[in-house]
């Protein structure tokens, strides 16, 4: 089953904040009509990779333990998740910081303070962007 | 993809954005002691890189929950700080070198991180209508100025506690650690209450010489001996908890001393004189204090005067051209509504057989002129305090300062006709706290106490003062939020339900919390006060039966009617 394809529904959310976490559920399921697994932390993600199978993963770049771009590298190690789209979402926005994140193999960048009222649509954007190619 | 109801992802939204502004007030309060502990010269790695890493949340957190222009201010801060907290953080083992650090954690630093804490307990309020942009026209939530407790202590463990304790119970805590920059004139007016951890520092209070116009101070103490209580006693300190805090039960006692001190000066005087000068002269002395003052010039308008202004106290002149004080006396008391308000002669009659007299008609006491003002004010305050206390066991239930029963109902029945109208809307809401019974059956009537007034002091705090509040017996409350939109009576009334769930209660060493269900019917759609009433009874009933802690709408309420 190749994963970039049809409609996206099952997206994982990797973030240590709780409220962070219970907004973009609001955003992500009750606005955006999602299938959404929130997780705190990159260990907990790589452990609901398979029974989830996720189309697209949020991750928040500054965590304790293992961060943003850690998570992502562990992730693209794991079997059947090495081109599966990861969607970084930090504070940091300055130019070179999104590129250097591109570089390690982020589809994108959504930058925080996201609106919880059209998170949804930016990532349909992103992810029809990624369908197209 | 369901169906997406907006209102209550909207009301979902409101809550956490409540929840995050409590976070976020605690957070600062922290960047604002550390950073200024680093100003003051003491250069620990970890707190520039932990006021660094709050900044940062702040900054990319705030814009999400509905404070963009918060997350503005802290991401400058954080940008300033951003070379210093990465230079650190690769080598967190190196000589920390003070020079760069108070180069950029200086005065303006911290001037602008006092901004932030300002922006956040002020135009916090003024951002709501802006913040939530996805329903036009959504008018801001009502709410209360919710009294601010600055609570003077190292930044802790405890103190953080305490800090979050105290906003989840409706108040604003401002946690500092050293008090040197505190304006003493400016403590007086904004703080209604001081908790003194580190109470080494009270010499240094700089308002204990403000004397009676200061606020109440609580102290907490590691160990409780009759001395130390003593010493605290003679040095004037209000209140005294040992640790660990028992928190519903000190924020009781600091309500109960804020109320107490609210009380003193929001008294209504009436001054009766026929010399427009000497009125306005003593209007002045007592306004300076806090009292409201209804000015009678003309003798004959008094008894109109007096069933519109209410007043809890008269004074009056003895002798005003051809009419006499005693005589005026005696006939406010022909009306039985005023047998107990107290009359007080202002008079240059120092005969005490002509006083005992004129008191013989009705009034209760005697200020001889001259009066300095001073005196005038302290008198004044006392008795209105009397009166209004004598007023409030009449009224008000005894364990909560809510308005009882059939008078809240009464007031709802005046107000009501009033917003009707002034073309207003209004909400009534009905409350009950969720399996209270087992409160009382498994941790004592005590703690079910604790829990009553733990609910009566949240609704105070998160409600405007122009809305009525009433305690209708055991567990069950009545509100009428006044010239208030169905959508913001229900986001106040979830948070006030989100944050009771999260308040701590303790009986002897067990902690609990409860959940309170809400009903809410819009006074508008109903022809009587006691048809909306019924209707939200019969919403809280149904709240009851889905589920509880939460709050549910009549359903002839409609959301976004307007009118």
């Amino acid at each position: 089953m190749d994963s970039l394809s049809g409609r996206l529904s099952r997206i994982m959310l990797v973030e240590d904040e709780e409220d962070i976490r219970t907004v973009a559920e609001l955003a992500l399921e009750s606005v955006g009509g999602f299938q959404l697994k929130s997780l705190a932390s990159g260990a907990e993600a790589l452990e609901a990779l398979p029974g989830f199978q996720p189309q697209l993963l949020l991750l928040d770049v500054m965590m304790p333990g293992m961060d943003g771009p850690a998570t992502l590298k562990a992730i693209r190690r794991t079997p059947g998740f090495e081109r599966t789209p990861i969607v970084f979402m930090t504070a940091k926005v300055q130019p070179e910081e999104v590129s250097g994140y591109l570089s390690l193999g982020a589809a994108d960048v959504i930058p925080k303070p996201f609106d919880p009222m059209t998170l949804s649509e930016q990532i349909h954007d992103i992810w029809s962007r990624l369908v197209d190619r | 993809m369901p169906k997406t109801k907006i209102s209550d992802v909207n009301q979902k939204l409101e809550i956490l954005r409540q929840r995050f502004r409590t976070k976020a007030a605690v957070e600062l309060a922290h960047v604002q002691a550390r950073a200024s502990g680093i100003a003051a010269g003491s250069f620990m790695a970890a707190d520039v890189l932990s006021v660094y890493q709050s900044l940062h949340r702040l900054a990319g957190s705030a814009g999400t929950f509905g404070f963009p222009e918060l997350g503005k201010l802290a991401r400058q801060l954080e940008i300033a700080l951003k070379p210093l907290a990465e230079a650190l953080a690769t080598d967190p083992d190196g000589t920390v070198r003070a020079e760069p650090i108070a180069r950029v954690v200086n005065a303006e630093f911290l001037r602008e991180v006092d901004r932030l804490v300002q922006w956040l307990s002020e135009e916090g309020d003024r951002d709501d209508a802006s913040a939530v942009t996805t329903e036009p026209g959504r008018a801001p939530v009502a709410r209360a100025a919710e009294p601010v407790v600055l609570v003077v202590a190292p930044s802790s463990d405890v103190s953080r506690d305490l800090c979050q304790g105290l906003s989840l119970h409706g108040f604003q805590p401002r946690l500092v650690d050293q008090l040197e920059a505190l304006d003493p004139a400016v403590l007086a007016r904004e703080v209604s209450a001081v908790v003194l951890y580190d109470w080494e520092l009270e010499a240094e209070l700089p308002f204990l010489a403000l004397g009676n116009d200061r606020p109440p101070v609580v102290c907490l103490g590691e160990e409780d001996t009759f001395l130390e209580r003593y010493v605290l006693a003679e040095k004037g300190m209000d209140g005294f908890f040992t640790l660990p805090l028992d928190l519903p039960l000190l924020v009781d006692f600091i309500e109960r001393l804020i109320s107490e001190r609210d009380e003193l000066d929001r008294g209504r005087v009436m001054i009766v004189d026929d010399d427009p000068e000497l009125l306005e002269h003593y209007s002045l002395v007592l306004e300076e204090v806090g009292l409201v003052v209804c000015r009678v010039n003309d003798p004959s308008t008094l008894l109109t005067s007096l069933s519109e202004f209410r007043p809890n106290l008269v004074l009056m002149d003895m002798q005003m051209g051809r009419y006499s004080g005693a005589t005026l006396a005696r006939m406010i008391r022909f009306d039985p509504e005023w047998l107990g308000l107290p009359i007080v002669y202002l008079s240059s009659e120092e005969n005490r057989e002509r006083q005992l007299e004129a008191l013989s008609h009705g009034g209760d006491d005697f200020l001889t002129k001259p009066v300095s003002d001073h005196y005038l004010q302290r008198a004044v305050l006392v008795r209105c305090y009397r009166a209004r206390q004598l007023e409030k066991l009449a009224t008000r239930d005894s364990l909560t300062g809510l308005l009882k029963h059939s008078l809240a109902n009464a007031e709802i029945e005046n107000e009501f006709a009033r917003s009707v109208r002034a073309g207003q809307e209004s909400v009534v809401a009905m409350l009950d706290l969720d399996h209270f019974k087992r409160v009382n059956d498994r941790y004592g009537h005590r703690a079910g106490d604790m829990v009553i007034k733990g609910l009566a002091n949240l609704l105070r705090h998160r409600l405007r003062k122009s809305d009525i509040l009433g305690r209708y017996g055991g567990e069950e409350f009545i509100v009428a939020l006044v010239d208030c939109a169905l959508d913001d009576a229900r986001a106040v009334m979830a948070s006030v339900c989100e944050r009771l769930s999260r308040i701590v209660f303790n009986a002897g060493d067990q902690e609990f919390s409860v959940t309170v269900s809400i009903g809410l019917a819009r006074m508008n759609d109903y022809p009587t006060v006691e048809a909306a009433i019924e209707a939200a009874d019969k919403a809280l009933y149904e709240r009851k039966h889905s589920g509880r802690n939460g709050v549910s709408l009549a359903p002839d309420s409609n959301l976004g009617r307007t009118g």
